[in-house]
């Protein structure tokens, strides 16, 4: 009764090797955290505006000024 | 009669002829920026300036000299305005107005010059 039968084995065998393939395949790709900071540049669309703004005081100026520009 | 309509033409003259001689004196002495850069007295620098370019004679000086001076006040009146640096307002403008400097003008961008 407590005598492994073949089914039994067979099957230990089959969990081993799928033991065995499954650690065979363990991935190697590891996930580091950075040595440096993430930034995330908040200041993007504020840029966006001045440049914006800039742009046409110096469109304006161009267009005033034409004895200097 | 006839003297006095002579003195008149006579003064007429004198003025007309001492207007023309003024103003062709102060032209060539205000030379203004849109001959010079045609000339090739000065050229565009990056930085939105204007200087002296190689080779050119040093008659367009003080045209540099009044020209930056009006220029920094403008770019001084932007970048207050808009809380940027004059030296960033320069090169912008330098960067928008490229485009519509006629081929042939003598640029300096980053510290070569060239003529464009």
């Amino acid at each position: 009764m407590n005598r492994p039968t073949a089914r039994t084995l067979s099957a230990a065998m089959i969990l081993l090797s799928a033991g065995l393939v499954i650690g065979g395949c363990s991935p190697t790709v590891k996930v580091e955290a950075p040595d440096k900071p993430i930034t995330i540049n908040m200041n993007i669309k504020i840029d966006h505006e001045i440049r914006i703004r800039v742009d046409r005081d110096i469109d304006n100026a161009i267009g005033k000024r034409t004895d200097i520009f | 009669m006839i003297t006095t309509y002579r003195l008149a033409t006579l003064a007429k003259t004198f003025v007309l002829f001492f207007t023309i001689l003024a103003a062709s004196a102060a032209s060539a002495f205000a030379l203004d920026l849109e001959t010079a850069r045609a000339k090739g007295l000065v050229g565009e620098v990056d930085n939105g300036y204007i200087a002296i370019p190689p080779g050119a004679g040093t008659e367009a000086q003080q045209l540099v000299e009044t020209v930056n001076k009006q220029r920094l006040a403008v770019y001084s009146e932007i970048a207050a305005k808009n809380g940027i640096s004059v030296e960033v307002t320069g090169q912008r403008t330098f960067e928008k107005r490229y485009p519509s400097f006629p081929a042939g003008t003598w640029v300096k961008i980053k510290g070569v010059w060239s003529k464009k």
